[in-house]
Formats: C-alpha cells, structure tokens, sequence
C-alpha cells in the first residue's frame, strides 16, 4: 500500500494539473478575501466586524472544492482517457488496493489545497483586517472553519475519485457531478419543499462541515459529517466493485 | 512444466465470442507467436491472460497462478499491449518512475531500461512529442522494469522503423536465449517468423494450430537461389532428394527445403551462389492456407 500511494503521489507531482490547481487555490484564497474586504460594508454586504474572518476563511472553499472534486474525477476516470490503466493494472493487479490508493490520496490533495487556500486567505486577511483596526475572530473559530474546510475538500477528493472510477469515463463524471451539485440538489430541496433536506444531501452536507458548524445550518455537525461521510463511502464503494469488475479492453 | 497455460479458455462480450476454448501450454526459454488476423481474438487473449479481462469460462495461468494474483506481477510478465497507454504530460522517464515506485523498482533501474530501448536522450521530454516507434520503446521498457521471465508483446512492430523492427528482433532472440519466455502476437507470420520458435494460430477465437514453425512450414518452403551454374544446382538438389526447378537461366527454386539445407548442398557440390533466400510469399500463403481453413475466408 506504501508504494501505491508514493505511485499515485508521484503521478501527481509529474503532470501540471495539480500544480495549476494549487495555484488556482491560492490565488482564490487571495481573490475572496480581497474581494470580500473591499465589499463590505457596500451594496448590501454587511460591514467588516469580529465575525468577518471566519467569513474570509470560508470563502475560497468552493473553488476549492470543485477544484479537488475534479482531480479525484482525473485521477481516476483519466487514467481510461489516457489508457494509462492498463500499465497501471499491469503493475497493480490488485484493484481495490489500487483505488484505496487513489482515494487516499486524492482526499489528502483536496485537504492540501483548502490548507493552501486558508492559509493564503488568512495572510491576506489578518493584516488588512488590523490595518483597518477590525476586531479578529477567536482563534478557535478560524480553527473550525479551517478544519472544517480541510475535511470536506479532502472528501470530495475522495468522492471524486470514486465517481471517477464508477463512471469510467472523466467527461460523464464532472458533468453528472456538477449538474448533481449545481441542480438537483436544489431541485429536490424545491419539490420535497424541505429545506432542511439540503444539509442531508451530499453537497449540502460538505458545505455544512466546511463552516465547522454554523448556527444556520439546519443539521448538526456530526449528522452532517455522517451524511457527507456515508455518501463518500458508497461512491468509494461502488467505484472499488465497478473497477474489480471491468474488463479494460 | 509450462509457464503459461491457457485451459478452456473462452471470452464472450454479449453475444461476440472472441476468445473460444482455448487450451494452449506456452514452454519456457521460446519465443512464440499469436498469429492471426484481424479480430481473431490475439488481443483479447493476451487481456486474459493478463487479468485485464475476465473469463467467461475457463483459466489462463502464468507459473500455475492468475496474472491478478501474482504477488509483484512486474517482475514476473512484462508486457507492452497498446502504443497509446502514457499520459500525454507526462516524462518518459517519469512514467516509468512511476511504474517502478509502485513496484518498489529502483530509479537506477529507470534509467537502465531506457538506455536499453535506446530512449535515454529522450527521457525528459514528454511523452506527447514521441513518435509511435518512441512509443513502442517506451512501452518495451517499462515491460523490462522489474526484468521479468515472461515477455507478452501485442503488434511490438507496429510504428518501428526497419532499424527499429531488427532491433527487436535480436533483442527479442537474445531474451528468450537466456531461458526467459516472449509471447509476441502478430496478423502477419512474415513479420514475425525469423524471431519465432513456435507458433500459436488463431482465427474467429479458436485454435487451429500450434505447433514449432518449422513444423508449419514444412514442405511450403521455397528457397530462391542465384547462381551461374544453375542447372547443375538442381541436379546436385534434386541428387540430395529436394525438388528444385530452374525458374530461369541462373535461378533455382528449392520447393520444400530450409535455407540451412540448400546452403549445405552448394558448399557440398562446391557451386558457387550469388544469392539464397526463402521466400515469404509461401509463409503468408500456409498463413491463409491455416485461417481461411475454419472460416472460408480470411477475416
């Protein structure tokens, strides 16, 4: 298992997407926390206040999340486009341990990016925030919401790379992920009219641990996390049984 | 004992049988050819044999075991099946880093495989640049990372150049000379049979030959000969019980002989030749002769 994961880490470290994903995570970490302190307090933002980094430090978790959400779709799926799953599977025969593998890392890529992003975020922030003599938010607050951020980048990397490996094919899966996301989430909030079904469902779920627990959430943190943990799992799960199972031809 | 056994072997996608009851044992130190044409199911059982695809029914085994069961399969089969399989961004020396780490194969031994595939100075360019014959030598090399007994070969000469194809060729003869075992398959027995002590023929998935290619040549062979003093050649042929004809003034065919056994005949007769060579068109001809057999038609 110890060289699978140095394989895939070194996968990683080879190609440039990974790399351009670390910097898109910086410079969004950078961007939302400049865009935010220069809007606040104009067209309807509230002001900056005590609260306010907490706020900042959240704020690049989408880009994140998509971001770490799509290379565990590459990392897995890709290897069909690219064909590289047959010398891969010729070296690592053994499948579920290959993509138990994968899933590890690719959970610690998403968590390495949203540590890049809040790391970015609050050496932008706190500065600016003092500068401007605003009141900073207790140091166990921003814990929360950073350690919330790195848990639920780090699954949806995992998830990512088990609906890789289930789909097969990268295309399909980063469209299904983002019209699930972006679309049927809300769709199924809307028809059920529950909205506290929203923090129950996979994407809900994940925005809900990236707060590390927030009073408006519907859910509490621990359902949330179970919820979002389960989801992964079943994605993970399946993925394992549809790689054991299909012939690369 | 056979290093590799195909028992039954049979691969059904829907109603397409590609692979059909294949039962086949693969002796060590030879180089053996998968020879068929087009669709004759070459690819698929190689996949079989490689746990890439599953069996309907039957077994494929490498020393007794399932390729997926091999404990480190790297350093038992090396195998090269398609051109394509890199990652267009990624190093050539890279990629095979990457095989190697997950085999625990050591970077020295990286940069050893490609400087037997002749890709040395190629190695930290990305594979996306690479010609199909870089390729094909990229591939050779990661299948000789974990320097295996057993080498499967999928079409190794598509995309190489003569140079590269007799390359091969000696490197492939040179393998098996060391007791190791190389699978090659092919849909041309020409390309292959100045490399291969055995062949295994396909067409529509089944079996119809197996045997030493000398064996399948027998009696198919003709051995042009350019000499001066051609009829007293067929004389001194036709004395040693090999029928020849005198095809024109100073060219003999040697209908049914080996190369080998012509030769022995002109420095026995002390004739002088300008020129000997067997000819392939007869090789392809027992080709055809074998696949359209079953089906009537070539695939």
């Amino acid at each position: 298992m110890k060289n699978l994961i140095r394989s895939e880490l070194l996968k990683q470290r080879t190609v440039r997407l990974p790399w351009i994903a670390a910097a898109t995570a910086a410079i969004a970490g950078a961007l939302t926390a400049i865009a935010i302190i220069t809007t606040a307090g104009h067209a309807g933002n509230p002001p900056l206040d005590r609260h306010s980094l907490t706020q900042l430090v959240h704020g690049p978790f989408a880009i994140v999340a998509g971001a770490a959400l799509l290379l565990g779709i590459l990392g897995t799926a890709g290897e069909s486009r690219h064909q590289t799953i047959t010398s891969t599977l010729l070296v690592a025969s053994r499948r579920g341990r290959l993509l138990t593998a994968k899933v590890l890392v690719h959970a610690g890529l998403g968590a390495g990016l949203a540590l890049v992003a809040c790391a970015v975020n609050l050496a932008v922030s706190i500065p600016w925030l003092s500068s401007h003599d605003v009141p900073l938010a207790g140091l166990t607050d921003v814990a929360r919401v950073v350690a919330g951020s790195v848990a639920a980048a780090a699954l949806f990397g995992a998830a990512g790379a088990g609906l890789g490996a289930l789909l097969a094919n990268q295309t399909a899966a980063v469209t299904v992920s983002l019209v699930w996301l972006l679309a049927v989430e809300g769709l199924v909030v809307n028809i059920t009219s529950t909205p506290t079904l929203h923090d129950q469902l996979p994407g809900g779920a994940l925005g809900v641990i990236a707060q590390g627990a927030s009073e408006s959430a519907h859910t509490p943190l621990w359902a949330a996390a179970g919820c979002a943990v389960a989801y992964t799992g079943a994605l993970v799960a399946a993925g394992t049984r549809r790689l054991i199972d299909r012939d690369v031809t | 004992m056979s290093v590799i056994a195909l028992d039954g072997l049979t691969k059904r996608f829907g109603d397409i049988v590609a692979v059909d009851d294949l039962t086949v044992q693969l002796g060590r130190g030879r180089v053996i050819g998968l020879l068929g044409p087009n669709g004759a199911g070459k690819t698929t059982t190689l996949r079989l044999l490689l746990g890439l695809v599953a069996p309907t029914s039957g077994s494929a085994t490498i020393d007794g075991q399932p390729y997926r069961a091999l404990d480190e399969p790297i350093r038992r089969v090396g195998a090269v099946l398609e051109a394509t399989s890199f990652h267009p961004g990624r190093r050539a020396r890279d990629h095979l880093r990457v095989l190697a780490t997950t085999a625990g194969i050591a970077d020295q031994r990286v940069d050893e495989v490609l400087a037997e595939v002749g890709l040395e100075r190629a190695a930290r360019r990305r594979v996306g640049g690479f010609s199909l014959g870089m390729r094909q030598r990229l591939g050779l090399a990661a299948a000789l990372l974990g320097d295996p007994d057993v080498l499967v070969l999928d079409e190794p000469t598509n995309g190489l150049d003569p140079e590269g194809i007799h390359w091969l060729r000696d490197f492939l003869r040179a393998y098996a000379a060391s007791g190791r075992t190389v699978l090659v398959s092919s849909h041309l027995l020409a390309e292959v049979a100045q490399t291969v002590d055995e062949v295994v023929v396909l067409t529509g998935g089944r079996l119809v030959a197996h045997a030493p290619l000398s064996e399948l040549l027998r009696g198919r062979t003709v051995v042009r000969v350019r000499t001066p003093d051609a009829a007293a050649l067929r004389t001194a042929l036709d004395a040693r019980g090999i029928h020849a004809e005198l095809s024109t003034a100073d060219l003999v065919l040697a209908h049914g002989a080996t190369s080998e056994a012509v030769g022995r005949a002109i420095a026995a007769t002390g004739l002088v030749a300008y020129e000997i060579s067997q000819q392939h068109r007869d090789l392809e001809q027992a080709f055809l002769d074998l696949t359209t057999t079953t089906t009537g038609a070539p695939q």
